[in-house]
């Protein structure tokens, strides 16, 4: 394996990286908690928006509320609903703040940055071995995006 | 970024010197056995990802007939691997979201012109000019066609019957696109307001990744006969449109796949990967997949004969009034079709699979019925592509289905890393190629080494007996996504 990029904010205990696969693309994340989790995912996705495209960043948050059968499940409906604000709405989160709810479920609250274009890119992400687990340093996951 | 570890190869028996299988008894929870079309040499490049490993996992799916199915240019997808053939009884098989794949009939369009190429080259770089402009191609390029939820509607249901009404599709056109360009059953009721906010101003756009219009130019007539009748011959200019249904398939995909994912339980259906995602055909979940599948299919033909609506005044406007842009077939490679094989209703499932029919079949459009039905093969970008007719015989082996195109055969990184796409563009322009495309990053990950030899790829399709090759196109100008 070779890694072609490595974030400055990189730690042992938090970060992402993007690994390639013949036709799609995988998102592994890492973090202290599963909130965090889906913060570095955000991260990870935004990413992928070329700089060219990125346009000014908003006050005025968006809230959301995620719940799945699993974190998993959860995880790849919150990239999805991603790949669907870059495409139909031309924004992204340029930062989240997420909070446990009841009953597994998360609330995600986004500032908006704003797209020039919408962003097309990835067609979806999907369950194709999409999994969280324990490590010894917290959580680790991975989700396959189809682009 | 990293590029993934592979899983092992697979038991394999060669068959022939261009079919390999994997026995039923390889793995306990396979229902069919898993054949492969491949020489050795393919195989080599097949077994270096996990394709074959989600081949077999197709196998294990509940109402899977006969075997499952590998075509030469078969790569590791997601759930399902791309290349892949698989049916299901319609009594008490599956329908899955991850069979058809997010890119809903997605498929490759030719079109023939009246001119020879060497009557216009000094007209070329200037026509693949107007189609680059007229054409929306690449991230965030809008349509011109914007659409309301009564218009998107009556696309999802009557298809090109809708366009052909608004005077963008002519008879030809419907009697040239596999099922007339509008498939029956669709639900525009079951296309959430997500898909629709997706594919809204999409319709006549390209999009990215591999989709293109490309001038051609025939290189090579293979077969005379069949050539005529398809409207080919040698130094005739052609026209290659490969896209899909955009956001608005992919997000049809996204609904059902989450859908089936909760409802797994109820069914009692196992999986060994949870993006094989399923429902009965039967069953409420299965049936509002399939009309919701149809409604994108439909959309998608729209969006092919949008973008030929397009180029046909692009055409017009640089080569003057009678430059008529003639529907050679239009032909799907992503959906799921319901289809009778071996006195069975089965429903198909063909994900980066082209329809082979061959001349005696009644779905083989008439006017092709002495030859069979027309397989448009993609190469890389700049290798040149095949036009082929499926045999009778592709029933037998394939459920009637051929390869799509070369098949990548490294990640986009990859390519990338191998080749600048300035050094891609040069050497394409050096090769007296026209070029647009919006972004050399994008360039450099379509460029013919991430790609398998298509020459090789169809080689193997013809020797199989799946399809037979009527003429070689070669590349005048392309414009990409």
């Amino acid at each position: 394996m070779r890694v072609e990029r490595a974030r400055s904010s990189e730690s042992e205990t938090r970060g992402h990286e993007h690994v390639e696969h013949t036709s799609e693309m995988t998102l592994r994340v890492r973090g202290p908690s599963f909130e965090a989790l889906i913060e570095e995912a955000t991260r990870a996705f935004v990413e992928l928006v070329p700089e060219r495209i990125r346009g000014p960043i908003t006050t005025e948050a968006r809230d959301f509320r995620l719940d799945a059968p699993d974190r998993a499940a959860l995880l790849v409906d919150w990239l999805n609903e991603l790949v669907y604000l870059g495409e139909a709405e031309a924004w992204l989160p340029a930062q989240v703040d997420v909070e446990a709810a009841d009953e597994g479920g998360v609330l995600v609250r986004a500032t908006p940055m704003r797209l020039t274009e919408p962003f097309v890119l990835v067609k979806a992400a999907t369950l194709h071995g999409a999994v969280v687990r324990k490590t010894e340093r917290g959580l680790e996951a991975e989700v396959t995006l189809d682009i | 970024m990293k590029d993934a570890a592979v899983s092992p190869t697979p038991r394999l028996r060669e068959v022939s010197k261009t079919q390999y299988e994997i026995p039923r008894e390889a793995r306990a929870d396979m229902l069919v056995p898993a054949r492969i079309y491949a020489d050795r040499r393919l195989l080599e490049q097949i077994t270096s990802d996990r394709s074959l490993e989600q081949l077999m996992n197709v196998a294990t799916l509940p109402g899977v007939v006969d075997a499952v199915y590998a075509m030469p240019d078969v790569h590791e997808g997601y759930g399902f691997p791309v290349g892949g053939v698989a049916a299901f009884r319609t009594s008490d098989g599956i329908i899955s979201p991850g069979g058809v794949g997010y890119d809903i009939n997605c498929g490759v369009r030719l079109l023939v012109s009246p001119f020879r190429a060497r009557d216009i080259s000094d007209r070329i770089e200037a026509v693949v000019h107007q189609l680059s402009r007229s054409i929306p191609a690449g991230a965030g390029r809008e349509s011109r066609f914007e659409m309301s939820d009564d218009e998107l509607d009556r696309v999802f249901s009557e298809g090109c019957g809708f366009l052909k009404e608004r005077g963008m599709a002519t008879d030809h056109d419907l009697a040239h696109t596999e099922s007339g360009g509008c498939l029956p059953g669709a639900s525009p009721e079951g296309v959430s307001q997500r898909a629709r906010d997706r594919g809204r101003r999409q319709l006549g756009t390209m999009g990215s990744g591999n989709h293109f219009v490309e001038l051609e130019r025939v290189d090579r007539i293979l077969d005379p006969n069949a050539a005529e009748v398809l409207g080919l011959e040698e130094d005739r200019v052609a026209l290659l449109i490969h896209t899909g249904s955009r956001g608005l398939g992919h997000q049809v995909c996204t609904d059902y796949v989450k859908r089936m994912d909760r409802a797994m339980e109820r069914y009692g259906i196992r999986l060994p990967d949870r993006q094989l995602a399923c429902a009965p055909f039967s069953s409420e979940a299965g049936q509002a997949y399939f009309g919701a599948m149809v409604a994108a299919a439909n959309y998608a033909w729209c969006n092919r004969q949008t973008i030929t609506h397009v180029a046909r005044q692009a055409f017009r406007q640089e080569l003057g009034s009678d430059a008529e842009l003639t529907l050679v077939y239009d032909v799907a490679h992503n959906i799921a079709k319901v289809e009778e094989h071996g006195g069975r209703s089965v429903c198909v499932h063909r994900k980066g699979a082209t329809r082979a029919f061959g001349p005696s079949h009644p779905e083989t459009p008439e006017a092709y019925r002495g030859v069979g039905q027309p397989v448009f093969i993609p190469g890389s970008m700049g290798t040149g592509s095949y036009v082929l007719v499926g045999r009778d015989g592709a029933l037998d082996l394939s459920f009637g289905s051929a390869c799509h195109g070369a098949g990548r055969r490294m990640s986009r990184g990859q390519a990338r890393r191998m080749r600048h796409g300035r050094e891609v563009r040069d050497e394409l322009t050096g090769r007296g190629i026209v070029v647009r495309c919006p972004s050399l990053k994008e360039l450099a990950e379509e460029a013919p080494h991430a790609y398998k030899d298509v020459d090789h790829v169809v080689d193997i399709v013809e020797r199989s007996g799946i399809a037979r090759k009527v003429a070689r196109l070669g590349v005048l100008g392309v414009v990409k996504g």
